[in-house]
């Protein structure tokens, strides 16, 4: 089988730390964090306090058609995708466009309509729900409000993931371009954060402790005691590289290879699936461990998941000795279903201009052996990256992606 | 395959309910269903999961426990509940509209006030939940993933898990999809409009409306050469596939079915067949005025002059609408009907509608000579897949 090169010609972002490419980049290299109390709604009732809300946020802004109902996660979601559009030049509604597919990944979805319908009906009974709400309460709200929105009729794909939806709708539309299903794909997640999210989380007790503990999200710190919530979206124009020089877009890199692998337990601290992941991509991507300059990490300050994946990179068989590692996740915040789209988008930011973004609140790593943990913003030579999303449940996808200098188009 | 079904659980159940025309509609008991237009469906009474995964019932979603329990029929009837078996290996690629949403109530009851939930619900709700549970009872390490393209994502799941067989990414895929009926799901569906007070009658002049049922499907599907060297029965070949959105509105159909249409010429591309090659088509037949118009429409753009030649059925006039489990038991209908040579009535239905054209199977159930089916699935905000099941020589 023919297997196309998948180029990446655009990028939308959406998040606490930034919105759009530039300013998503530059927030990410000065460790702007967004991370602050929670605004949205009264968190005093929980153990946490603080989230990465995404501010000064207006969807009117990226909506080609007036709305009467959006869901947040909608919203977030339009915002990614006309930000890729215009990032990359390719209009799903143009010629050039024709055939795009897309392929979004979403752990949670409209939950907070889901909250709004389901309070109707506990409160008021069957005859007094709202039923406009329940066609914005799927699953796929979002995708198909985007394909009706663009007229986007081809190959279509939602993934509900958990904490890879995003990293997995990488793969899903990477495949399809390389495997010349389609020319080009719109690929990446959403999440929007609400209290039925927040209070989910913090009823498990994975989000750092609030309350008097210092709450902070230090991915790989010895001192890590959990994750702080964000939200976002981050939408991904995949390619494929004849397409993308007969129109003569601006390649910002290239996905060389994926892999997806999963723990057998389905527990969180158990073995999980990033390891293989990682192997397969590399693999995938027809090179060697000693390739990869850089890990744009999944950690999130999780206790076990950090340890895991810090062994899982330090153990990568033939990797270069003080590899790269950094997570961007102290300063957007756990996104959950956009995590790996938006963790991609650093990666191309990064080795745009050779810039590891810091972990920032990581002060002291904790295993991990002899990998250069990135604890403030570093200046290296950066070709190629390895991006992870890891979920607590043991899914793990792991994809390499080249930056646009490394080799001459 | 395995499944669960309103109908029956287990393939031979099934397959002889579905065979008899035996419905599975009956009234809703689990909830109350006071001030809802509609209080029959597909309900799955007294679910008795086998006794080696009861130990979990206490604290699974009962959703994730028909799908367990689907996959758990699959898993034995693919032989790989044996050692030696390539089951470690195994991806997991499920379908669901809903997920663990029995749990989610809980917690969405709650946040606004309205009741209590544990911590562990929230855990139960999440999607990605079901794939871990069942990838962990058989420690299965491949690919993970669950989608959610609505009522087709059954479909779906098999064209997904298809498509990590042919990049090479998994040799094997245990596939599926999943829904149960709760509160939520009903005042939402009910809210919809689309519900009747009738049986269920795809194509008929007279249908007014669908019924939703639960219950999950599951189907093993697996590289042929690896399949064939470990001595596996092969059921069928899954030969193609598609999956598109209509780009037209979140709850009406497409002008004359152009989404559908164009996921069936798609699924007929993948798999190198043209419209001749088709023998059956197994419709997503929902019964409501519109749906069966315009798949009617879109079978005929897609096949031409054979569109009214070939038998069609529709098994939700039986198992009602299993909504994220649909697409994974018309699946398991499809290969049946190739393996027995019988296609199974489209119950209820009398009087066809002339606007709706098709040669739809009625009364008894027909036999006949099928080596391909075309099986098709549509969903809320327009999403469409198209399997394509072929016969395999033994």
């Amino acid at each position: 089988m023919t297997k196309h090169r998948v180029v990446i010609t655009g990028a939308g972002p959406v998040s606490a730390a930034g919105i759009g490419y530039r300013a998503f980049g530059d927030a990410l290299r000065a460790g702007r964090s967004g991370i602050r109390e929670v605004s949205l709604f009264d968190s005093a009732p929980y153990r946490s306090r603080c989230a990465a809300e995404i501010e000064d946020f207006d969807v009117t802004d990226y909506l080609e058609s007036e709305k009467t109902y959006l869901d947040r996660s909608s919203e977030l979601a339009f915002a990614a995708l006309r930000l890729a559009i215009e990032h990359a030049g390719l209009d799903p509604r143009k010629p050039e466009g024709r055939g795009a597919g897309l392929v979004l990944g979403s752990a949670y979805g409209s939950l907070e309509t889901m909250t709004l319908f389901f309070a109707d009906f506990l409160e008021k009974g069957p005859r007094r729900v709202k039923p406009i709400l329940f066609p914005h309460a799927y699953a796929n709200t979002a995708i198909s409000l985007l394909a009706i929105e663009y007229g986007l009729d081809g190959f279509h794909l939602n993934v509900s993931a958990g904490l890879v939806s995003a990293g997995c709708a990488l793969l899903a539309g990477f495949d399809a371009v390389r495997a010349g299903r389609v020319p080009a794909v719109f690929a990446g997640g959403y999440e929007a954060f609400n209290e039925t999210l927040f209070a989910g989380f913090d009823g498990l007790g994975v989000l750092s402790p609030g309350n008097g503990a210092a709450e902070v999200c230090a991915p790989f710190d010895c001192g890590r005691n959990g994750w702080i919530l964000g939200e976002g979206s981050g939408v991904l124009v995949l390619e494929e590289r004849e397409h993308a020089r007969r129109r003569g877009a601006r390649i910002l890199g290239e996905i060389l290879g994926a892999g997806m692998a999963a723990g057998a337990s389905g527990k969180a601290g158990d073995p999980n699936g990033i390891p293989t992941a990682m192997r397969m991509a590399i693999e995938d991507a027809g090179g060697t461990a000693a390739e990869i300059d850089f890990v744009c990490a999944s950690a999130n300050g999780s206790p076990a998941l950090d340890r895991l994946e810090a062994e899982a990179i330090a153990a990568l068989p033939g990797r270069r000795p003080g590899l790269c590692v950094s997570s961007i996740k102290s300063v957007t915040g756990e996104t959950l279903g956009a995590g790996g789209a938006l963790q991609a988008i650093a990666a191309l930011a990064a080795m745009e201009t050779g810039t590891v973004p810091p972990t920032v609140n990581l002060r002291t790593p904790d295993g991990g052996n002899d990998l250069a943990f990135a604890c403030c913003a570093e200046n290296r030579e950066l070709r190629r990256t390895l991006v992870n999303a890891v979920d607590p449940g043991g899914s793990g996808v792991s994809l390499v992606l080249q930056g646009e200098g490394a080799e001459p188009a | 395959m395995g499944i669960v079904s309103p109908v029956g659980s287990g393939i031979a159940d099934f397959w002889r309910s579905l065979c008899a025309g035996r419905s599975g509609m009956r009234e809703i008991t689990r909830f109350d269903t006071t001030g809802f237009s509609c209080r029959r469906g597909g309900e799955i009474p007294d679910f008795a999961p086998s006794p080696d995964l009861t130990e979990k019932v206490a604290d699974l979603d009962p959703a994730t426990l028909f799908m367990l329990s689907a996959a758990q029929e699959a898993v034995r009837h693919a032989g790989l509940d044996g050692p030696a078996t390539p089951a470690s290996d195994a991806g997991v690629v499920l379908g669901t509209n809903f997920g663990g949403i029995a749990s989610g109530e809980k917690v969405l009851a709650a946040v606004t006030g309205n009741g209590r939930a544990r911590a562990a619900d929230f855990a139960e709700y999440g999607f990605q939940t079901c794939a871990d549970h069942v990838a962990a009872h058989w420690g299965m390490t491949g690919p993970r993933t669950v989608l959610s393209l609505s009522c087709a994502s059954g479909a779906a799941a098999l064209a997904f898990g298809a498509d990590l067989i042919r990049a090479g990414r998994a040799a094997i895929v245990l596939t599926g999809g999943y829904d149960a009926l709760t509160p939520f799901v009903w005042s939402g569906l009910n809210a919809l409009h689309t519900m009747t007070r009738d049986e269920v009658r795809p194509f008929d002049r007279n249908r007014s409306g669908t019924l939703f049922g639960e219950g999950a499907g599951a189907l093993v599907i697996e590289d042929m050469q690896q399949a064939r060297s470990r001595g596996a029965t092969v059921y069928a070949e899954l030969a193609g596939y598609a999956l598109n959105n209509n780009a037209h509105h979140m709850t009406a159909p497409a002008p004359e079915g152009r989404g559908s249409a164009a996921v069936l010429r798609a699924a007929l591309a993948d798999a190198g067949v043209g419209p001749s090659d088709i023998d059956h088509f197994n419709a997503h037949g929902t019964a409501t005025r519109h749906n069966d118009v315009t798949e009617a429409q879109a079978l005929h753009a897609a096949l031409g002059e054979r569109a009214s030649r070939i038998p069609v059925t529709s098994i939700k006039s039986m198992t009602g609408h299993m909504m994220g489990a649909a697409g994974s038991a018309e699946a398991v209908a499809s290969i049946l009907s190739i393996r027995t040579g019988t296609i199974p009535p489209t119950a209820h239905t009398r009087d066809l509608d002339p606007d709706c054209a098709v040669n739809c199977v009625t009364g008894t159930a027909l036999r006949a000579r099928v080596r391909t089916v075309l099986s098709n699935s549509a969903g809320i905000g327009g999403c469409n897949a198209a399997v394509i099941f072929r016969e395999t020589q033994d």
